[in-house]
């Protein structure tokens, strides 16, 4: 057996991990996404999940609860408003990340290919941070549009939205190092 | 690129292979076959001493300062 520091033994350890953490992070996104699209099917408010003799109760709407209120009195859904952004920015970075693991899965572990991802990631994570900071006051905007003298919900300020837009910075940040990591390793590949 | 190798030309004046440079050098032949074609961005002093002791010439009769446009120019 190949020993773990050994070049060889290195990557391939890379390689178990990586399909391991795939299986996972795509379990792990299914039941996210299912989680968050399963209350559009019945407009609920509170999801509840059993898990043996855990219970875990989710109120899914205790950050918006009056932006909740104020989509329902206009006649829209305001799971379908909130959810779906939610949902589809989620499922992008999720294929972002799993597809960039499937390359560590082939010992790929330092190529362009890498930092398109995880340049995209950052991209999808500074704009997930600027649709919850800016959401509530587009649907205020488009609310005033179709329902006339709606003067609802203006602006939040979530704190998961600055979590989520100076994560999204770091990660564009590290994709530009590695960057210019690979572009000094492709000059040094080319020193004879 | 405005240094022009005219490795081929001291190789066949030697009457020598690459793959035979490339082991008496101690570089693989994919890289000396970079140096060759004229991808190579930098090289070592040290390869290029085992180069020039190899096939007995001098640093400039491998490299040549082309000015820029010139280098399609045929070796003079």
């Amino acid at each position: 057996m190949t020993p773990a520091f050994h070049p060889e033994g290195r990557l391939r350890r890379i390689a178990r991990v990586s399909a391991i953490t795939r299986v996972l992070l795509a379990l792990g996104a299914l039941l996210a996404v299912t989680s968050w699209t399963a209350p559009m099917l019945v407009e609920a408010r509170v999801l509840e999940f059993t898990i043996g003799p855990l219970r875990i109760t989710w109120d899914i709407w205790s950050k918006w609860p009056s932006l909740h209120a104020a989509l329902a009195e206009i006649g829209w859904s305001p799971s379908a408003f909130l959810v779906m952004p939610r949902v589809l920015v989620f499922l992008a970075v999720a294929i972002q990340v799993v597809q960039m693991f499937g390359l560590y899965q082939q010992g790929l572990i330092f190529t362009f290919r890498h930092v398109l991802y995880l340049h995209r990631i950052g991209l999808l994570l500074i704009l997930w941070g600027v649709i919850l900071l800016g959401f509530p006051a587009l649907i205020r905007v488009l609310a005033g549009w179709f329902a006339e003298g709606y003067q609802g919900y203006w602006f939040s300020a979530d704190w998961d939205a600055l979590f989520y837009f100076v994560a999204g910075l770091g990660v564009t940040v590290m994709a530009w190092v590695m960057q210019e990591g690979l572009k000094l390793r492709h000059e040094q590949e080319l020193t004879v | 690129m405005a240094i022009r190798v005219d490795l081929d030309v001291m190789l066949a004046r030697r009457k020598m292979k690459l793959n035979d440079l490339a082991e008496a050098v101690g570089i693989t032949p994919q890289n000396l076959s970079i140096l060759k074609t004229g991808k190579a961005r930098a090289i070592r002093f040290s390869t290029l001493d085992a180069i020039c002791r190899v096939l007995e010439c001098t640093p400039g009769d491998i490299l040549v300062h082309v000015p820029d446009g010139c280098a399609g120019l045929p070796y003079q």
